[in-house]
């Protein structure tokens, strides 16, 4: 009777933390949700600093803008700017915009602060987006740093830093990087000047196919 | 002596890679005299005549313009010198005018209308200055290409067959003109020409040349043998009249077995030819050679 | 006799002849179709572009294809074909007078023939300048009528990478006055080698057919991709260097990639293919002077 009863003991009681744990990530993921909730729209004008091999472009002003639920367009005024697609792909919103189930990944330390570690797995199988790993700084309800696998555009890694607009759950810089297409000229094109690449460039292979955008949101129009 | 030549050409050779143009030749031009350079096509007198213009390098030889050697002096020679060399080329797609200013403008002169009106009167083309060039006929040409070798009022001309392609009346004109300069203007003036005829009436003194070498050179009246015509007499009986030819004095005279061939003065032609009739001899043509020609003719022949 | 004066003479015959204006016109012909061209169907061109990048970035693509860009495009192409014109009449210049007999003329007049040669050198220089000048007008002015401006999109092949590099408005004009320079330069080369390839004829065709031919061929090897001729030929070829206005609008950047306003990636490379004209201008003037000096007129 004694050896059934400990090890059945210890199931529920694993069972109780679990389930207070599933709670309490549940819990975390609903507060920051809310906070995010509460901004029914925002305008925010900023700069954007895009990083990829091919692309040698100047730091861009534009213009963010939210509508709840989850619309995020970023826009230039300037004319000639290359606004990176998956920018709207990979917002928070549109994260929290699907059903998912969240799993306690523990704690992490990123950036010399702890942050609780909460894996998102969408429940539908429309959703493109097939896993996203959330960093949240529990103190300040805000993500800190994300990670998400789609399946057409795989995975995007998002970081946050915040300021001033923090209670309301908004950044004030977001470096996300993302996965590109190599790129190459049709041949004939150029008639280039010097076939030999310029000996004081580095070419940093690895930023071949992977992009990074960096956006500094300098006001924010909210609500 | 030396300051009455305005040209001394000493020993003058040229050489192009397949053959010798110009062998050897020397020759003095006297000051406001005409001379002529004689010689078939190909002798070597535009050759000769390029060199004097710094066109072609010579080979060997010196050459001395109004006292000066030509190398090294070629500015100060070239701006007191009028030519044309073969053709008188000019610009065709530009107006007689604009011709004329733009060889104006190189000598420092007048391109005002006036002065260029002026000259084209001079040499025949009053009223066709503002007309293309290409659409003067050859006449014209050569009368701008005389214009253009005016314009910096030379002291020596160079005309290199100057009656090419030129009606008679043409011919007399361009003829007149080569007096003019020489006599009137006291101009030195080279005319080169393979028409006898046109040396012997226009030259006081010439050079002869065949093959690059020269043959003869001199006055030409030194070289004109009044005796040394050609005439050539046909008749209905040619064995009748050679008798009756060698039993007289103008036996003397005849040059040919078989024919009636002399060689004699122009104004004994018309005593023979009574001679024969007078003998009833049927004479049906009398041709006489130019005396010049048959000199040059027996010069470059042999 | 100045050199202002026979440069004035020269210009004068060159003004006065119709072949002069075949290279206005077939420039203005060109530059006029690539416009229509370019507003009518430019999307695919940017589209072919920039394929690959249409996956991962939007761009308004109407801004993007603003005046600059499109005189950037213009002057690729046209630029190559530039050296034809150039050669129609420096080639003239002495063959064409011995063509018409007037070289003889010309010559027995008192003007040294250093002089002759150089005031035909500087008129066929000066008549190049007065074409970029139209060209510039009609590739950057009429285009930036016609399409706009706007930042300048520059697309190149560098080494094995593709890039397309931004320049900001306010940072092009001088780029391009700067290239016209350089490209009055290079065709400078071909006035060169025209007037030098003159000399031996007493036919414009002849000159004028060889410099193209030259210009072709040599362009052709300088854009092979053979190691062997990389590093033996391509160095000594002038018309690897003809292109080298393009390096005005290699805009250098900060380590993180962005564009340096003001800047040329390599400086250096602009400065030795400069230096590497100049040396071939020089070096065919003066052989044109020797031969020139020491040449039998026979024409």
């Amino acid at each position: 009777m004694n050896n059934v009863k400990i090890p059945t003991l210890l199931a529920i009681s694993a069972l109780f933390v679990l389930h207070a744990s599933a709670q309490d990530v549940n819990s975390l993921i609903k507060k920051v949700k809310n906070k995010l909730d509460n901004i029914k729209k925002y305008e925010a004008t900023g700069t954007m600093k895009t990083s990829i091999a091919y692309l040698k472009i100047p730091i861009a002003k534009v213009k963010i803008q939210y509508k709840k639920p989850n619309e995020l367009a970023i826009k230039s005024n300037n004319g000639v700017t290359f606004l990176p697609k998956s920018v709207d792909a990979i917002s928070l919103q549109k994260i929290f915009s699907n059903d998912f189930t969240a799993i306690d990944g523990g704690t992490e330390k990123v950036k010399q602060k702890i942050l609780r570690v909460v894996r998102l797995l969408p429940t539908s199988q429309q959703s493109n987006i097939v896993l996203s790993t959330l960093y949240i700084n529990e103190a300040d309800l805000v993500v800190e740093k994300s990670s998400t696998t789609t399946k057409d555009e795989g995975t995007y890694e998002m970081d946050l830093q915040y300021g001033k607009y923090i209670q309301f759950g908004l950044p004030d810089r977001v470096t996300f990087t993302f996965n590109a297409k190599d790129y190459k000229i049709p041949k004939g094109l150029t008639l280039d000047f010097d076939n030999v690449y310029p000996k004081n460039q580095k070419i940093d292979k690895t930023m071949l196919n992977k992009g990074k955008a960096e956006i500094v949101f300098q006001q924010y129009a909210i609500n | 002596m030396m300051g009455q030549h305005i040209v001394e050409v000493e020993g003058l050779s040229k050489s192009f890679v397949s053959f010798q143009a110009v062998k050897h030749i020397s020759f003095q031009i006297e000051k406001g005299s005409v001379y002529g350079f004689l010689g078939q096509n190909g002798a070597g007198k535009s050759t000769t005549m390029r060199m004097l213009l710094s066109l072609i390098q010579p080979s060997s030889g010196k050459i001395s313009i109004f006292g000066k050697p030509l190398k090294g002096n070629e500015k100060f020679i070239l701006s007191n010198i009028g030519a044309i060399i073969e053709k008188p080329d000019t610009y065709g797609y530009l107006s007689g005018y604009d011709n004329l200013k733009i060889f104006s403008n190189i000598f420092g002169r007048s391109t005002s209308l006036v002065a260029l009106d002026a000259l084209l009167e001079k040499v025949g083309l009053k009223g066709r200055g503002k007309d293309k060039v290409k659409s003067y006929s050859q006449g014209m040409k050569q009368r701008l290409g005389i214009a253009i070798a005016l314009l910096n009022e030379p002291a020596f001309i160079m005309l290199d067959e100057p009656t090419n392609g030129l009606d008679p009346q043409g011919i007399t004109e361009i003829r007149n003109l080569i007096g003019h300069f020489s006599k009137n203007e006291g101009k030195t003036v080279l005319v080169s020409s393979h028409l006898l005829n046109e040396i012997e009436m226009v030259a006081d003194s010439m050079i002869i040349l065949h093959k690059g070498e020269k043959v003869a050179e001199g006055k030409v009246r030194k070289l004109l043998d009044p005796a040394k015509t050609l005439v050539s007499i046909e008749t209905e009986d040619l064995q009748h009249s050679m008798s009756l030819i060698q039993e007289s004095l103008w036996s003397k005279k005849l040059i040919a077995q078989n024919e009636l061939k002399f060689e004699m003065e122009k104004e004994e032609i018309p005593l023979l030819v009574k001679f024969l009739v007078d003998q009833h001899v049927a004479v049906s043509n009398v041709q006489s050679n130019h005396s010049l020609e048959n000199y040059f003719l027996k010069l470059t022949n042999s | 006799m100045s050199m202002r004066k026979l440069l004035e003479i020269e210009l004068f015959k060159i003004s006065k002849r119709p072949r002069t204006y075949i290279s206005f016109a077939a420039i203005s012909a060109i530059v006029l179709i690539f416009q229509f061209a370019f507003k009518a169907d430019g999307e695919n061109y940017m589209n072919l572009m920039l394929q690959g990048i249409n996956d991962s970035f939007q761009l308004d693509k109407q801004h993007a294809m603003n005046g600059y860009f499109m005189c950037y495009i213009i002057l690729n192409t046209l630029l190559v074909q530039v050296p034809i014109l150039v050669a129609l009449v420096a080639g003239d210049a002495i063959s064409g007078e011995a063509n018409m007999g007037t070289l003889r003329l010309i010559l027995s007049k008192p003007i040294s023939r250093t002089e002759i040669l150089m005031a035909k050198f500087l008129a066929s220089i000066m008549y190049t300048i007065i074409l970029l000048i139209w060209m510039a007008f009609f590739s950057l002015i009429l285009s930036l009528w016609i399409f706009g401006s706007g930042d300048m999109l520059v697309f190149r092949v560098a080494g094995e990478v593709s890039q397309i590099m931004q320049i900001a408005q306010d940072d092009i004009v001088w780029r391009y006055l700067a290239a016209f320079g350089y490209a009055a330069v290079a065709l400078t080369v071909i006035v060169s080698l025209a007037i030098f390839f003159s000399l031996f004829a007493e036919n414009s065709i002849g000159p004028i057919i060889t410099t193209i031919c030259i210009v072709l061929v040599f362009t052709i090897v300088s854009n092979m991709n053979i190691p062997v001729i990389d590093k033996n030929v391509k160095p000594f070829l002038f018309t690897s260097y003809l292109v080298g206005w393009k390096g005005f609008f290699y805009i250098a950047t900060t380590e993180d990639g962005i564009p340096i306003k003001g800047s040329m990636e390599n400086i250096q490379s602009i400065q030795s293919s400069l230096m590497i004209l100049f040396a071939h201008i020089g070096a065919l003037l003066l052989t044109s002077m020797y031969i020139f000096k020491r040449k039998d007129i026979l024409s």
